[in-house]
């Protein structure tokens, strides 16, 4: 009744010196000798089990009315919180129940690494009291995984004060450092089959993409081999189409998605630099920065990438044939920029031949910008033949480029 | 060999799609097309009649199944032109479709789609 009107403190309600003067009752090595063989059971058939089983053994070896598992969980925007696991007994009705950190029994079990003893911590903890929870004694104890890497607390209440001693301390100590050793196994083997996984789908789409390729060599092959008068003519454009796929072969990055799927990405700016380069560095420009290139940083998923330098070796082939590349001072802008989800892409030729007007017969090469960027990206191209240059204008939806 | 004849391509990938229509032109057929998605083959399905079709199976924007389904029941005849294989559903359902594995030679392709019509 006097400590009505006293703040309770932390160290009021724990009392782990408490668990040295209570000497343990005879040591029962039988039931812990079974307990420990029954996780060890657990762990080479159902690691997945181990946990709950742990409940199990504290609820009986300690004979106690309630048992749980608090695992941690990180927070982005805070210390983190532990999340209540395999409870058994009195308190099962608040499974999942998360409490906080740093305002916790659990906490202080992990911040301390032994296992703590704690009476009525409801004294002292308010989230316990608000939702009716009372713990005459709780007996934590800390869970690691491996040596070091903390995982949460595996915890005790007995169903009246003057419980737990050091024996319960030790044996519980005992069997929680076997199951953290049997999550640790747990979590190898699942991270070996994750890789083993990738391993896999790695090979699946590398078969699919040699496929691929050659499905697309081929029509490539027979493409330009319509488009051609002479064989040296059909070797040049298909050679020039291959180095186009080739250079932007050479901006791709890979690196694993979250998913474990391979993801392919390259920027915009080394794609258009890459595969422009062959017509900068050409004997006959009188200048020496012929191509500008200019806009935000774009990034290209592998459809995308091949797509957009087939498109850009197409609208530079047929520059250096009949448009500003032709000219030895002829020029080249490419400028981008994303709005509304959309890529849009302008390419302005001056200082070629000039333009009359709009030449009546498609060619091949306007033909396949046309099929790339609208059958493959769903995008759209135009043409505008001012006098004094052609002008493109390219519109992709960005959800298609990187794919 | 397809003299009169509207052919829709539904193709995604730009060299094998035009590699197929200029076949198609050869044979003195008329190419709708190439369809580089489901919505696209339906757009041009909307004002075109077709008399028969090649389709490749996956799309941008989803399996061809749209389009089949659309050709089958106006009595169309197609084959399919796939890279690996009909999905599951294509399967059944088209039991007795032609199936083309990528690559094959787009003057087969003519041929065959023009047989389907004949008959």
């Amino acid at each position: 009744v006097a400590n009505v009107f006293t703040r309770v403190t932390l160290e009021d309600v724990l009392i782990t010196d408490e668990l040295k003067r209570r000497l343990p009752t005879k040591a029962d090595y039988l039931q812990e000798k079974l307990a420990l063989q029954d996780l060890a059971w657990q762990m080479e058939d159902h690691a997945e089990k181990v946990f709950p089983r742990l409940v199990m053994l504290a609820m009986e070896v300690c004979a106690a009315a309630s048992a749980g598992i608090s695992l941690y969980e990180p927070q982005p925007n805070s210390s983190g919180l532990f999340r209540w696991h395999y409870l058994m007994g009195a308190l099962a009705k608040f499974d999942g129940k998360t409490t906080p950190r740093d305002f916790s029994p659990c906490g202080i079990c992990l911040d301390q690494g032994t296992p703590i003893l704690m009476e009525r911590p409801e004294r002292f903890y308010n989230w316990l009291s608000d939702a009716d929870i009372s713990l005459p004694e709780v007996l934590l104890v800390p869970l690691y995984v491996g040596k070091a890497q903390p995982l949460g607390t595996l915890w005790i209440v007995a169903q009246e004060g003057q419980h737990f001693d050091s024996g319960h301390a030790r044996v519980m100590t005992e069997l929680a450092a076997f199951a953290g050793l049997a999550l640790r196994m747990l979590r190898t083997e699942q991270r070996l089959n994750e890789t083993l996984e990738q391993q896999e789908t790695l090979t699946r789409e590398m078969s699919h993409r040699v496929k691929n390729l050659f499905a697309v060599t081929n029509g490539m092959i027979a493409l330009s081999a319509r488009a051609a008068s002479t064989p040296q003519e059909m070797a040049q454009i298909l050679s020039g189409r291959l180095n186009a796929l080739a250079r932007a072969h050479a901006v791709v990055r890979s690196n694993f998605g979250d998913e474990g799927h391979i993801a392919k990405s390259a920027e915009l700016e080394p794609l258009v630099r890459t595969i422009l380069q062959p017509h900068e560095d050409e004997p006959n420009a009188s200048t020496s920065n012929r191509l500008r290139v200019n806009g935000p940083q774009v990034l290209l998923g592998e459809q995308g990438t091949n797509c957009l330098a087939l498109v850009l070796h197409e609208l530079a082939t047929n520059a250096a044939k009949y448009g500003a590349l032709k000219n030895a001072n002829g020029s080249v802008n490419v400028n981008w920029e994303v709005a509304s989800n959309y890529l849009a892409l302008t390419w302005r030729e001056q200082g070629g031949p000039p333009i009359e007007n709009a030449p009546t017969k498609k060619g091949f090469g306007s033909a396949l910008a046309h099929r790339s960027c609208v059958g493959q990206l769903g995008g759209a191209i135009t043409y505008d033949w001012q006098p004094r240059g052609l002008s493109i204008k390219i519109s992709i939806p960005m959800e298609r480029l990187s794919s | 060999l397809l003299q009169n004849v509207c052919i829709l391509i539904v193709e995604d990938e730009p060299f094998i799609a035009l590699d197929l229509a200029m076949e198609v032109e050869t044979a003195n057929g008329t190419v709708i097309g190439p369809a580089g998605s489901v919505g696209e083959a339906f757009e041009l399905l909307k004002t075109a009649r077709v008399q028969g079709a090649i389709l490749d199976v996956h799309l941008s924007d989803g399996d061809v199944a749209p389009i089949a389904a659309h050709l089958f029941g106006r009595g169309v005849p197609f084959l399919f032109h796939c890279g690996l294989s009909l999905t599951p559903a294509l399967k059944t359902q088209y039991q007795n479709a032609s199936v083309y594995l990528k690559p094959t030679a787009p003057s087969n392709l003519v041929k065959a789609i023009a047989s389907l019509i004949r008959n």
